[in-house]
């Protein structure tokens, strides 16, 4: 039942990642992101819930904080001083949702079929550590894709940050022992992170009068 | 093992000099923050001399609990580390009261320029000395976002536009990295148990043979590819050149001295223990740093930006240390080390000649703008000239003795075709930089830059040419006679092979 739950939960939090990639009012995606996180929150829930691991408990305090609360409100800080319609995109609304729905659909039973590769240890390579981890590859792929194909300057921020959070999640789908020092650090790491990228570029904005990442080539001659 | 606080010391002192840089400069006192910055910058340098003197007479340190560690490889990577950043330091005073009285910055920035020159140099000592993988990633990041703002420091379009790439390529980059030190970690558990002991760098010789190897291939995979965009490689370059050329000229040396060096520094500690099991690892390795030597000199040979032309250089240099880190044997990891020693003396020469240029002439880096500087300015001239020589690997300066020595491992790693590549890559080193060279400072300027300089170009003051007479001394000493490098090299690769051996 609470397996069945958790493998629901991880296919919602990858839809919910591709409307946060494809939607244009930069507002609602800032809100789609934070509907991202509450899902990677529920997702932990449930996965220490399975696990029986208490360790994973301080995780979603973490997880709260700094990707609920913190992150969504930086990127809110940001919209406030930019234009809120996204720069088009390399490609169009639909064809871009075909392309990226097939990859994902793709890519899950992939990493899914090839646990093997990604799972170092037998028990890690049933369920439902093995949905959980192909969901989390599968999210890090996500924000490669919007790395590679978004033009504005709040889409790759928010591409990087789907890249972290697939990342984080198989730390503690695989790793979930770590210190509390470690998951601090991580943590802090990508909150400074995003946090500079959005100063930069509110000045970038400022100075250049865009956030349209694409047309900074002043230095590709 | 001698457990000891000092190494704790010399990661605290920079980042508390750094705050309090910062907090003076809402004050009066914010004239002396670059007396501060210096005299941190010295003492945290008398300190890891002091740290570097125990190891090399035999100890080993470790602080918190193992949290810290100073063998042989972090004791050498500690002294270069603040004997730079001291050198930058010394030449960064004036270039940036200049940058100040031109208008090209304002007080407040400057304040901030020397907090985060400080708050870099500690996270570099905590890079170098932590024991922690996940930690090592986070040190990483950190002396990545110290850096970000002093490459955006102008602020004008090129510099953001550099920041904003940095940034965001980088910390992709890096997030790569993570994933492999995570299958590493997760794997390790099962032989070394849950809890810190699988996350310890001290520990991964006793895992690099025992895991799976898919794992072990995908996890050293994700790891070079993470460090080598630290570091610059093609194809993980884009940032670099524009990073390097639009920084103020000290940061670009401490970008291309120190920065870059810490994705070999991570790869050392970590890819390198894999490479004697498995070969795919050295093969890997040696085929993307033959391609980025040879890519990365090439686009050299076409650059007008002297900083350009220099940090598309830098990429090609390190890849002759990757190539020799990543071979997993004695000679090659000396190689390796000695090489990234020697090329961080001679880039942070080059660049902060080419910062003493910009100095004298008002802001001129173009190559075709500038022209017969020799007679102007001798010991930039001669400097320059040494730098030149030794990057391209002719006999009695440094550069050559590491190229020798990294030729020598391939050769003996029967990989010829690589040293094949290396050689052909230094010849081409050698005539893009001396060309380079001949044409700034001995070559007749042509009319219509003669008539935009109104011949008031004179020697840079003292405190500038004072580091690059120390860096191109440390040059020529160390190729005239290497031996003085032998210890602390012979140190730190016997630690590596230590760890690699599963002691340490």
């Amino acid at each position: 039942m609470t397996e069945q739950t958790l493998v629901v939960l991880t296919l919602a939090f990858l839809i919910v990642s591709i409307f946060t990639v494809e939607l244009r009012n930069l507002r609602v995606t800032v809100f789609f992101y934070w509907m991202h996180s509450v899902f990677l929150f529920l997702t932990i829930a449930a996965y220490a819930h399975v696990m029986k691991n208490p360790t994973l408990y301080i995780w979603c305090g973490a997880v709260f904080l700094f990707k609920m609360i913190i992150i969504p409100a930086l990127m809110s800080t940001f919209l406030k001083r930019v234009p809120i319609y996204e720069f088009r995109p390399v490609l169009g609304f639909a064809i871009s949702l075909v392309i990226i729905s097939s990859l994902e659909i793709i890519f899950f039973n992939l990493f899914r079929h090839y646990a093997y590769l990604l799972a170092p240890a037998g028990h890690y390579q049933q369920e439902p550590t093995r949905s959980l981890l192909a969901g989390a590859f599968t999210v890090f792929t996500l924000g490669l894709y919007a790395l590679l194909t978004r033009r504005d300057a709040l889409k790759t921020v928010i591409g990087l940050a789907l890249m972290e959070n697939g990342v984080h999640l198989v730390l503690l789908a695989l790793a979930s022992g770590l210190p509390e020092t470690t998951m601090i650090g991580i943590l802090t790491d990508v909150v400074v992170v995003v946090g500079l990228l959005l100063y930069i570029s509110t000045t970038i904005y400022e100075v250049f009068g865009f956030t349209d990442t694409a047309r900074l080539s002043e230095l590709r001659r | 093992m001698v457990e000891s606080l000092l190494p704790v010391w010399v990661i605290l002192l920079p980042v508390i000099g750094s705050l309090a840089v910062f907090g003076l400069g809402f004050t009066a006192a914010r004239r002396f923050r670059e007396w501060i910055a210096l005299g941190v910058e010295i003492v945290a340098f008398l300190l890891s001399i002091s740290v570097a003197r125990q190891v090399w007479g035999g100890a080993r340190l470790s602080s918190l609990n193992m949290a810290l560690y100073v063998g042989g490889l972090s004791a050498l990577m500690l002294v270069l580390v603040h004997a730079m950043v001291l050198v930058i330091l010394i030449q960064a005073v004036p270039y940036m009261r200049k940058e100040l009285v031109s208008g090209r910055t304002t007080d407040g920035r400057l304040t901030l320029f020397y907090a985060l020159v400080l708050l870099f140099s500690g996270t570099m000592t905590w890079t170098v000395t932590t024991n922690n993988l996940v930690m090592l990633y986070v040190a990483m990041e950190g002396s990545t976002l110290a850096t970000a703002l002093l490459v955006a420091f102008y602020r004008a379009r090129a510099s953001l536009e550099a920041g904003y790439k940095y940034v965001l390529l980088v910390i992709t980059g890096m997030t790569f990295s993570l994933f492999g030190i995570i299958l590493v970690y997760a794997a390790g558990v099962q032989h070394l148990g849950s809890g810190r002991s699988a996350l310890m760098v001290t520990e991964m010789g006793k895992i690099a043979n025992a895991i799976p190897k898919d794992i072990a291939l995908m996890a050293t995979a994700f790891m070079t590819c993470g460090f080598a965009t630290k570091a610059g490689l093609v194809p993980f370059h884009a940032w670099l050149p524009d990073a390097h050329a639009e920084a103020p000229t000290p940061i670009s040396a401490l970008l291309s001295g120190l920065v870059i060096k810490i994705g070999a520094y991570a790869l050392v500690r970590t890819v390198t223990i894999f490479a004697p099991h498995y070969r795919a690892i050295v093969l890997f390795i040696a085929i993307l740093t033959s391609t980025s030597m040879v890519i990365g000199i090439v686009m050299a040979l076409v650059q007008d930006d002297l900083k350009r032309l220099l940090a598309y250089s830098s990429i090609s240099q390190i890849s002759y240390v990757f190539e020799g880190l990543g071979l997993g044997t004695y000679l090659g990891i000396y190689g390796g080390l000695f090489h990234l020693v020697n090329h961080t003396l001679v880039k942070a020469l080059l660049f902060l000649s080419v910062g003493a240029i910009m100095y004298a002439t008002g802001g001129k880096r173009r190559i075709s703008e500038l022209g017969g500087l020799a007679s102007k300015m001798p010991i930039t001239a001669v400097a320059f000239f040494i730098g030149a020589l030794s990057i391209g690997g002719l006999p009695p300066f440094n550069g050559f003795m590491s190229k020798f020595t990294i030729f020598l491992a391939v050769g003996e790693a029967k990989l010829l075709w690589a040293a094949a590549i290396g050689i052909f890559t230094g010849m081409l080193t050698i005539s893009c930089l001396v060309w380079a060279a001949y044409r700034v400072f001995w070559r007749k300027p042509a009319v219509e830059v003669v008539m935009a300089n109104p011949g008031e170009v004179r020697e840079v003051p003292f405190m500038m040419w004072l580091s690059l007479v120390i860096l191109a001394a440390a040059c020529v000493v160390i190729g005239v006679y290497p031996q003085i490098l032998h210890r602390p090299l012979d140190v730190a690769t016997r630690a590596v092979l230590q760890i690699w051996a599963g002691g340490y």
